[in-house]
C-alpha cells in the first residue's frame, strides 16, 4: 500500500518543485513577460530583463532549491542517524556554527584574501558544532542531553556572532544581524551560487550513500552493527555531510530554520517511515518549503528587506506546535 | 573711580550679553557647526565622531577638544551652558538634559542648501557669533552662485546608492546638492522623495547613467556593502559611471557642501564631454 | 557433517574494572542450540556481543569459520550472523513486511532496493514464523509476543548460518516461548547454529543440544543438560533450591523453590 503511494507523492513533489522554481523566476518587484525574456536570451540580445533573469532571479532561485533541498535532507539524515523526529541541523548548532565561523570572515576581511574562505568557515563552523555536541555527550545519549548541548552550543554561538558583529569594522554589520539567524536571499549572485555548488554537492553525495545504513539503525545500533553497519563511520560520515552542506548554505544565505525540522516530519507518514526514502523525498520537500517562502517574501509588500527565515518561522512553528499536540493525544 | 565704573559697565555688558561659554554638542552636525563658528575656548565637548577623518570636516579643530559619546553623564560631567542635538539622535539624552534644566537646543538635518543658511545664522544667533555667521555665509553664497546652477532637460541621470540599497530624493541636501549640481536625481522615480531602500532589479530598470559613491567607511565588508559590488552592476551598460564624494562635504550643512556640488558638476561636465566625443567619433 | 562455525577461543572482555569474561572458550556447530545460563551480570550479553564481533575482548579471540573475526569484512558478518538484540526495539513504526526485509541489507549494496529474490525470502521468513498475516500491520501495533516473532523473522530473511539470541522470550508468553524456540529448532534442523542465552531453565532444558553454565565471567561448565543441571549446581550458582523432574522425554522441567542459606545472608 506504501509502495504504490510513494510514487505519486514523489511525482507531486518534484513537479511542485520545478513549477514554483518558474514562478520563482517571475516574481519581482517589475513583472516582465518570461517567455519573451527567455527567447531574448536565445537570441542572444540582451536587455535589463536578461540582465534581471540571469543575474538575479535565477542565482536567487537556484539556491533557494540548492538550500531548501540541502535543509531538508540533511533534517532528515539527522534524524535518522539520532532515531529522533526533533533532531534537525538547525537544533545541533550547525547552522549557528556555521554562522559564527562566516561572521568572522566576512566582516573581518578575510574573505578578500579568498572568496572560498567562506563556504569553507561556514562548513568549518558547521563541523566544530556538530563535534562539540557530540562531545559533550558522548555515543549512548539520549534525545533530551542532546537537545541541552545543542541549546548550549547555540546560546555561546549567538552570543559570539553578536559580539563579532559588534565589533565589526563595518557600520552596516550591526544592522545585518537578522541576516544570520533569519537568512536572506535578495543578494545573491551567481558567483555566490558557484562558491557554494562544489561543498554542497560532495554533501549530498555523501548523504545519499547512507539510505540503507539508515534504515538498518531502525533496529538499534548494536542490531545494525551485527548487519555489516559500521555506525561510528557512519555517524562521522553523517556529521561531515552536514556540516560541508549546511556550512555551504549558511555561509551563503545566513541560517534559515525549521525547513530541517519539519519538512522530514511531514513527509515520513508517506514514506512509510523509512528513513531510506526520506531522504530524497526530504530534500525535494525542503526545496519546496523555501520556494514558496522566497516567493511569498517577495510578493508580500513590505518597506523594508523580510527575511525568509521570518517566514519559515511562522509556518513552521505553529505545525511544531500542532505535532507536539498530536503527539500528547496519541499517547496513552 | 572712572577704572571702577568703566570696569563694572563691562562686567554688566558681559553678563548682559551672556554668551555661551561651555558649550556642548551631541550630534555631529552641530560639532561641524559650532566647530566652524563658536569662538575658542568655548566648546566643552562634541562628539567622538567629529574627530573622524572620514565624517567630519573640521576633525582638525575637533582633536583638542574632549569627545563624549552622547551619554548624560559625560554632558553633565562638563556643566555646558548650552547642549546642542539632532532631533533623532541621542533622544533619551537630550530628554534628560532638559528634564534637568539645561538649556536643550534641537537642530534637524538640513534638507536643502537654503536650510543650512538658516541654521547657520540660528547657530550664530545662540552661540553669540552672529557676525562670523554672517561671514560664512556671504563666502559660502559667493561661490554658490558661481556653481550652482540647475539640470537641462537631457541632464544626465544620477542616483545615489548606498549599502543595503539606500537611496536618497529631492527632499534632503544631498537631492539638493544633486540638483543645483545640474543632475537628474532617479530616486523620484523610485518613488522616494526623502530616503528608501531600491533593490537591484529596480536599480536596473530605472538605470541612471551614473550613481554616487559616498562610502561611510572605505575597504569594510558587510553584506550590505557586497551589494553595491554586485557582478550585475559590471554586466549592465547603466548605470555607468560611479561619482564618488567624499562624505564629510556633505553629512552635515556647512559651507563644505559646495565643495561637494563642484564636485558633483565636474563630473557631470566630464561625462557631458566624453558622451559628446564619443559621438563625434562614431 | 557438524563443522564449527563460530568459535570463541579463551575470549576475556574487561569493561573499566569489571571483568565480565574470564578466558571463555566457546564453539557452535551446525545443527546444534547451544544455550546460555546464568544469574544476571554473569556475562551472557557480553559473551555473545564477543561472539557477534560487537564486542572487542580484552584477551582472546572469536573465529568465524577459520577467521580471525576482526578481520572479517563486516558485510561477511553481517550474512553469517543474525544478532537478536536483548530487549530489542523498533525505533520507526514501520510496516511489518519492511521491517523484515531489512534482514536482507547485509545482501544488498548500498544504493540497491530488496528484489524479487529477497522478497520471496522475506516471504519465507514471515512464513515460517507464523506472521505473514501481520505483514502490513504496524510494527508499533503489534503485541509483545507478535514483534518478537517479527524480529526473529527479520533475521531469518537475512539467510544467516547462525543466530544468536540474547533473552529473546523473556517476555513473552508460554505459547509464544514455545513459538519462537520451535522456529530455532527447525532453523538447526535445517543446518544452522544457534546460540540463545535464556533465564527459564525448562525451555533451556528442552530445547538446548549443549548449555553453558556462567558466573560471574566463568565458564563453569557446558554439557548436555541433564549433566549442567543438578540440585548442586543450582544452589551453588543460583543460590537457588529448587526441584528436578524428567519426563517421558528425559527432558528436565526446574522447579525453584527457595532460596539457598547462602542466598539468603546476601538478600536484604
Amino acid at each position: 500500500m506504501t509502495n504504490q503511494r510513494m510514487p505519486m507523492w514523489l511525482g507531486l513533489l518534484m513537479g511542485s518543485v520545478i513549477v514554483l522554481f518558474f514562478i520563482s523566476l517571475t516574481v519581482g518587484r517589475h513583472s516582465f513577460s518570461l517567455w519573451q525574456t527567455v527567447q531574448e536570451l536565445l537570441a542572444q540580445e540582451q536587455s535589463v530583463y536578461t540582465l534581471i533573469l540571469i543575474e538575479l532571479r535565477l542565482p536567487r532561485s537556484l539556491v533557494a532549491v540548492i538550500v531548501g533541498a540541502t535543509l531538508g535532507l540533511c533534517g532528515a539524515a539527522m534524524q535518522g542517524l539520532l532515531r529522533n523526529p526533533l533532531a534537525s541541523p538547525g537544533i545541533l548548532g550547525s547552522s549557528s556554527g556555521a554562522a559564527l565561523f562566516s561572521v568572522i570572515v566576512l566582516y573581518f576581511g578575510f574573505h578578500a584574501i579568498s572568496p572560498w574562505l567562506l563556504p569553507i568557515a561556514g562548513m568549518a563552523g558547521a563541523l566544530l558544532a556538530i563535534v562539540l555536541v557530540y562531545a559533550l555527550t558522548g555515543n549512548d545519549s539520549t534525545i533530551t542531553t542532546i537537545i541541552l548541548a545543542g541549546v548550549a552550543i547555540n546560546a555561546i554561538a549567538a552570543a559570539c556572532i553578536s559580539l563579532a558583529i559588534n565589533l565589526a569594522p563595518s557600520p552596516y554589520a550591526v544592522r545585518e544581524i537578522a541576516l544570520w539567524t533569519l537568512g536572506d536571499l535578495s543578494k545573491v549572485s551567481l558567483t555566490n551560487l558557484w562558491l557554494m555548488l562544489p561543498t554542497t554537492l560532495i554533501g549530498w553525495l555523501m548523504l545519499i550513500g547512507c539510505g540503507q545504513a539508515l534504515n538498518a539503525l531502525s533496529l538499534g545500533e548494536q542490531t545494525a552493527a551485527s548487519m555489516g553497519v559500521n555506525v561510528a563511520r557512519l555517524r562521522w560520515r553523517i556529521f561531515l555531510a552536514t556540516a560541508l552542506a549546511v556550512g555551504a548554505a549558511v555561509a551563503t544565505v545566513g541560517a534559515i530554520g525549521f525547513i530541517g525540522l519539519v519538512i522530514p516530519h511531514l513527509l515520513r507518514p508517506l514514506v512509510g517511515y523509512e528513513p531510506r526514502r526520506l531522504l530524497f523525498a526530504s530534500a525535494l520537500g525542503g526545496a519546496v518549503m523555501l520556494l514558496l517562502a522566497d516567493i511569498s517574501v517577495r510578493l508580500i509588500p513590505s518597506q523594508i528587506p523580510l527575511q525568509v527565515g521570518v517566514l519559515t518561522a511562522l509556518v513552521g512553528a505553529p505545525f511544531f506546535l500542532y505535532l507536539i499536540v498530536k503527539l500528547r493525544k496519541e499517547l496513552p | 573711580m572712572r577704572f571702577i565704573i568703566v570696569a563694572s559697565a563691562c562686567l554688566i555688558m558681559q553678563w548682559a550679553n551672556a554668551a555661551p561659554q561651555r558649550i556642548a554638542s551631541v550630534n555631529l552636525c552641530t560639532d561641524q557647526y559650532l566647530l566652524l563658528l563658536a569662538a575658542p575656548g568655548t566648546i566643552a565637548t562634541v562628539t567622538w565622531l567629529s574627530q573622524k577623518p572620514e565624517s567630519s570636516y573640521y576633525y582638525e579643530r575637533a582633536l583638542r577638544i574632549p569627545v563624549n559619546h552622547g551619554e548624560a553623564e559625560e554632558i553633565v560631567a562638563h556643566a555646558p551652558d548650552l547642549v546642542l542635538a539632532g532631533f533623532y539622535s541621542a533622544r533619551t539624552t537630550t530628554h534628560l538634559l532638559q528634564q534637568l534644566g539645561y538649556q536643550v537646543e534641537l537642530f534637524d538635518h538640513p534638507r536643502s542648501v537654503k536650510q543650512v543658511r538658516e541654521q547657520l545664522r540660528r547657530m550664530g544667533d545662540l552661540i553669540g557669533r552672529r557676525e562670523q555667521a554672517e561671514r560664512v555665509i556671504k563666502t559660502m553664497d559667493a561661490r554658490l552662485q558661481r556653481v550652482a546652477t540647475q539640470p537641462a532637460d537631457d541632464a544626465p541621470t544620477l542616483m545615489q546608492y548606498a549599502p543595503g540599497g539606500y537611496t536618497i530624493g529631492r527632499d534632503s541636501l544631498v537631492g539638493d546638492i544633486m540638483y543645483l549640481a545640474g543632475w537628474r536625481n532617479q530616486a523620484q522615480n523610485a518613488g522616494v522623495a526623502h530616503l528608501g531602500i531600491v533593490d537591484l532589479e529596480t536599480l536596473l530598470m530605472i538605470a541612471p547613467l551614473a550613481l554616487i559613491d559616498s562610502p561611510l567607511a572605505p575597504d569594510s565588508y558587510s553584506f550590505a556593502e557586497q551589494m553595491l559590488k554586485h557582478p550585475v552592476l559590471k554586466k549592465t551598460a547603466r548605470p555607468k559611471f560611479t561619482v564618488t564624494i567624499e562624505r564629510k562635504l556633505w553629512i552635515c550643512g556647512g559651507p563644505m557642501v559646495v565643495d561637494a556640488l563642484i564636485e558633483l558638476r565636474k563630473a557631470r561636465e566630464t561625462i557631458e564631454r566624453e558622451a559628446i566625443e564619443s559621438e563625434q567619433r562614431s | 557433517m557438524t563443522e564449527t562455525l563460530l568459535e570463541a577461543r579463551s575470549v576475556s572482555v574487561t569493561m573499566g574494572s569489571i571483568q565480565c569474561l574470564n578466558r571463555v572458550d566457546l564453539s557452535l556447530k551446525t545443527g546444534e542450540i547451544t544455550g546460555l545460563i546464568g544469574p544476571n551480570g554473569s556475562g551472557k550479553s557480553s559473551l555473545l556481543k564477543a561472539m557477534a564481533g560487537l564486542q572487542k575482548t580484552t584477551h582472546g579471540s572469536v573465529w568465524l569459520a577459520g577467521k580471525n573475526i576482526t578481520h572479517c569484512d563486516s558485510r561477511e558478518r553481517g550474512k553469517a550472523m543474525g544478532y537478536l538484540e536483548q530487549n530489542g526495539d523498533v525505533h520507526w513504526p514501520l510496516p511489518v513486511k519492511r521491517l523484515v526485509e531489512l534482514g536482507r541489507i547485509p545482501h544488498l549494496q548500498g544504493w540497491q532496493s530488496p528484489c524479487e529474490q529477497d522478497q520471496r525470502r522475506v516471504e519465507a521468513a514471515l512464513k515460517q514464523t507464523d506472521t505473514w498475516h501481520l505483514r502490513e500491520r504496524t510494527v508499533t501495533t503489534l503485541s509483545g509476543g507478535e514483534k518478537c516473532r517479527v524480529l526473529l523473522a527479520r533475521v531469518l530473511a537475512g539467510e544467516p548460518k547462525m543466530i544468536l539470541a540474547d533473552e529473546p522470550i523473556a517476555a513473552l508468553d508460554p505459547a509464544h516461548q514455545l513459538m519462537v524456540m520451535e522456529s530455532l529448532r527447525q532453523f538447526a534442523a535445517a543446518g544452522g547454529a544457534v546460540i540463545i542465552a535464556l533465564h527459564d531453565l525448562s525451555i533451556a532444558a528442552r530445547y538446548c543440544d549443549r548449555l553453558a553454565l556462567l558466573k560471574e565471567g566463568d565458564l563453569i561448565i557446558k554439557a548436555s543438560p541433564n549433566d549442567v543441571i543438578t540440585e548442586a549446581r543450582l544452589a551453588s550458582v543460583y543460590g537457588i533450591k529448587a526441584t528436578l523432574r524428567c519426563d517421558e522425554n528425559d527432558c528436565l522441567t526446574v522447579t525453584p523453590y527457595a532460596l539457598t542459606d547462602e542466598a539468603k545472608l546476601l538478600s536484604p
